[in-house]
């Protein structure tokens, strides 16, 4: 059964179908989640609620086709919200540990991966999500503005504004630099 | 070569990387929550267009005949036509704000080329079809050049797409944009820089004048009618307040408004009422606020909260009399409907349908009586101002959309 089969299955109730779909796309999603909130237990609330939503709302999604980007869509829009309830708690990092063999990596991988991991704890949770659902979950930038709820010119400058961040936060840190703030970017 | 510059080059991988997948452990608890959930019924197509008028759909073609090719023939002509006059349009222009005639609608398409369309058939003419991707046209309130992304760079060019060229390269970082009333600058925000967030563009030469402001700003607009602007400064990861200020940096004066303040706002075309949304710690969260820029009194425009709705995201009507804007029920639940909004009572009519994609882009059209719908899955509605009379429109605006404005009769 191909995929546009299970959604029209799901869509007529069919909560097997449903599972099947959505174990097909949890990892990554939750992973996202992850990336950009920065906090398993906010991902997880946020997961859930994206595909509680998912569930709920299926019967509406008129083409079955479109239900990958839907979902992503949903699990985003989930993220901003639990960010949003969250107010200005401490972000709490926890990130899982990166699986495969690091001993025989190559260092340089290594240290450009724990580069990006310290850049991307210093950007702030909406400018991580833009940069999570364009590089992570591979959105363009209108569709990352759509599931963020922002026009498609403040997604551009808020990519744009990321990725200077993330320049000065991985070239300070690279220079083995003291400080910890990136131009006051400091989440 | 920096370190960053290495990183960027490989950004996919190493992101993909650190977000190692797995399924999570609660993944079973979840299917259980959702096997507890009931759908919701799928909607009749009656349901999902109440409140509409007629829904004009394009008819489907079934053979090309000369009919065909003599009408194509003619709008080829018309738009040419359109196109030129565009172009040649310099001596009459539309008043900056506020209502005016209704100009070329030009968007950016899927395959990174600017075009004008015909919201009634979908026939294109290029603007600017170069090589390269462009995206995101804006055109300027005086309806005379719009400015354009390339390639990360911010471009800008005449109406009828001549006089291409590179404004603000794609190394300097600006974060918003906005047109100054006569269209000789913008202004523009600096989000690296700390001191000067804010700076004035002159169009003609592409210098920057820098503006002092001790706020990290979100955004910034052209207050109409008057010699200021409207500078949205962050307030915590989501919350947001607003604050008047001299174009020169001078007088700054917040506006006071709800803490639960929330993205940018929208300004009366008079310029003397601010519009924003807000998200509430209780159920419904996002309401819409108004207050006046020097008068005050904050108030809620969303009166009666005992439907449900979660409002977001208000544009004013060019007639100032109105707030263009879409809704969730509750908020939990991301299906949008777009409304409009009486700006005094709070009274909304709905207009299309329940739209499983959250958050789309709205326009009202330069004349008022229409507005433009933009869903994320790639559908764009036209609807009278009045709600009624919604059509799906025959093309794509993946890469933005602009209307120009043109003087008034």
């Amino acid at each position: 059964m191909d995929q546009r089969q299970l959604v029209e299955r799901a869509q007529g109730g069919d909560h097997d179908a449903f599972a099947h779909l959505a174990g097909l796309f949890v990892a990554r999603l939750d992973a996202a989640a992850r990336l950009i909130l920065r906090d398993h237990e906010l991902a997880r609330d946020a997961v859930q609620e994206g595909f509680i939503g998912a569930w709920r709302n299926l019967p509406t999604l008129r083409d079955p086709d479109r239900f990958e980007g839907w979902l992503r869509s949903l699990v985003a829009h989930a993220c901003i919200d639990v960010l949003r309830r969250r107010g200005r708690r401490p972000i709490e990092v926890e990130l899982s540990p990166v699986d495969g063999p690091a001993i025989s990596d190559i260092a340089s991988v290594v240290a450009d991966r724990e580069l990006l991991e310290l850049a991307l704890r210093r950007l702030q949770p909406e400018q991580r999500a833009v940069i999570v659902l364009h590089y992570y979950l591979g959105m363009s930038l209108p569709e990352t503005a759509t599931a963020l709820g922002i026009p498609v010119g403040t997604a551009k400058s808020r990519h744009h504004r990321s990725l200077a961040a993330m320049r000065l936060a991985i070239d300070l840190d690279s220079d083995d630099s003291t400080s910890p703030v990136a131009g006051g970017q400091f989440a | 070569m920096t370190a960053f510059d290495r990183i960027e080059r490989q950004l996919p991988e190493l992101i993909d990387e650190l977000g190692a997948a797995r399924v999570p452990d609660y993944f079973d608890d979840m299917l259980l929550a959702t096997a507890q959930t009931h759908q919701r019924r799928r909607p009749s197509a009656l349901e999902r267009w109440l409140r509409m008028g007629t829904i004009a759909r394009p008819s489907p073609v079934s053979a090309v005949s000369w009919r065909v090719i003599a009408i194509v023939a003619m709008l080829a002509i018309l738009a040419t036509a359109t196109l030129a006059y565009v172009g040649s349009r310099t001596n009459k222009v539309p008043p900056p704000f506020g209502v005016a005639k209704n100009g070329a609608l030009v968007i950016g398409t899927a395959d990174g080329d600017i075009v004008t369309v015909d919201p009634a058939t979908g026939l294109t003419t290029p603007l600017l079809s170069a090589p390269t991707t462009d995206g995101g046209p804006y055109f300027s309130f005086d309806g005379r050049h719009f400015v354009f992304d390339r390639l990360g760079a911010l471009w800008v060019a005449n109406a009828d797409g001549s006089g291409a060229r590179e404004l603000v390269s794609a190394d300097t970082v600006i974060g918003t944009f906005d047109w100054s009333p006569d269209g000789a600058h913008a202004v523009v925000t600096q989000p690296n820089d700390v001191a000067y967030p804010i700076a004035i563009l002159d169009i003609d030469s592409g210098t920057t004048t820098p503006v002092a402001f001790d706020h990290e700003v979100r955004t910034v607009a052209w207050r109409p009618n008057h010699d200021e602007f409207i500078v949205t400064a962050a307030v915590g990861d989501s919350n947001s307040s607003f604050w008047v200020i001299g174009t020169d940096g001078s007088e700054p004066r917040q506006i006071q408004t709800s803490v639960y303040a929330i993205s940018e706002p929208t300004l009366s075309p008079d310029g003397g009422t601010l519009a924003y949304a807000t998200w509430e710690p209780t159920e419904p969260k996002g309401r819409i606020r108004a207050v006046g820029i020097d008068s005050g009194g904050d108030h809620a425009v969303t009166t009666d909260d005992s439907d449900g709705f979660t409002w977001q995201a208000p544009q004013f009507s060019p007639d100032g009399t109105h707030l263009l804007l879409y809704r969730f029920q509750p908020a939990s639940v991301p299906l949008a409907r777009v409304a409009i909004m009486d700006i005094d009572d709070g009274s909304a009519v709905a207009l299309g349908p329940e739209n499983e994609n959250p958050q789309p882009s709205l326009m009202y059209s330069p004349d008022g009586q229409t507005v433009l719908v933009s869903y994320a899955n790639g559908d764009t509605w036209m609807f009278d101002a009045d709600g009624t009379n919604g059509r799906e429109l025959p093309f794509l605006a993946s890469g933005g959309l602009s209307w120009q404005r043109a003087a008034l009769d």
